[in-house]
């Protein structure tokens, strides 16, 4: 056995091979090959155009919340106490002295 | 002076007596988007692999969507493809994984079809002595040889691998290979006596 003979065997058989794929199957692949790339190239721009639309749709929606928060009484805060029936009795400063004058001792006449 | 339009006849580098680009180059131009780059590399290597394949794969149709889907593999790594090696390399290892695990899935390692035809014993001297006879029958007893030597010899027939390069694509040591080979053609020439 010697490399000639193995060459021989590799010429003959080349000599012979000569099956091809089908035309159909060269259509698929090279179709879907130009497919992908003009996917490719298009990906991109896709990309940038969705982003552009959301960002448009974020600046012109309307603004829809919570209404905002009352300041809040610093008074309050340093207390404790809850906002809603002493927040109105430190607003008025007449009730909170009338207030005062009942809680003493002899003034609630 | 009246101008005169006259279309632009493309011509390629083999009309301008330029060498053909090699694989490597074909590559480089189709991931940057050249379509007519991959077609090119296509018919350069379509036959000998589509060859490969179906002599590995028992059935036709599992041949063809095996052929389909290494060439798809192809199209999706263009970006990623690196020309550490031949590109001839790259092809076949992707094609090896694929009937790999066609067969696997088959768990079927029967020959492959034999040509019609290939063996005509009644024929006459004459005509077992004509190349292409004698080649087809060749075709048919590599149907015959075990997987494993059916393809180191069909990757050294067909995609023309140095037996370095097929110890990459079948991920066996070189002196494996080296052995498969002397096997197979040690086959081979045995059947070719037998026709003598």
């Amino acid at each position: 056995m010697t490399p000639d003979d193995d060459n021989d065997i590799l010429k003959s058989y080349r000599s012979a091979a000569n099956e091809a794929p089908p035309a159909a199957i060269d259509h698929q692949i090279l179709s879907a090959a130009s497919a992908f790339r003009a996917r490719q190239r298009q990906f991109p721009l896709l990309l940038g155009l969705a982003a552009g639309l959301l960002i448009a749709l974020y600046a012109t929606l309307p603004k829809f919340g919570p209404a905002p928060a009352e300041p809040r009484d610093p008074r309050l805060a340093q207390a404790g106490l809850s906002e809603g029936r002493a927040a109105q009795f430190l607003s008025n400063p007449e009730q909170m002295q009338q207030s005062a004058f009942r809680q003493m001792p002899g003034g609630a006449n | 002076m009246e101008l005169v339009w006259v279309p632009m006849q493309v011509v390629g580098p083999q009309e301008h007596g330029l060498p053909a680009p090699d694989d490597a180059a074909l590559m480089a131009r189709f991931a940057s988007g050249d379509t007519s780059a991959f077609e090119q590399l296509y018919r350069r290597h379509r036959a000998p692999l589509y060859r490969y394949i179906v002599r590995l794969t028992p059935h036709r149709a599992d041949a063809d969507e095996a052929f389909q889907d290494v060439w798809m593999a192809v199209v999706r790594g263009c970006g990623h493809y690196q020309p550490s090696a031949r590109f001839v390399t790259y092809l076949y290892a992707i094609a090896h994984r694929r009937v790999a695990d066609q067969v696997r899935r088959n768990k079927r390692l029967s020959e492959v079809q034999i040509p019609e035809n290939a063996i005509d014993r009644q024929a006459s001297p004459q005509a077992l002595a004509e190349s292409a006879v004698l080649g087809t029958a060749l075709q048919a007893a590599v149907g015959q040889l075990p997987l494993a030597q059916r393809e180191t010899f069909l990757l050294r027939a067909e995609g023309d691998l140095s037996l370095q390069e097929i110890a990459v694509v079948t991920g066996a040591p070189y002196e494996t290979v080296k052995s498969r080979l002397k096997y197979a053609n040690q086959f081979l020439r045995e059947k070719l006596g037998s026709w003598k």
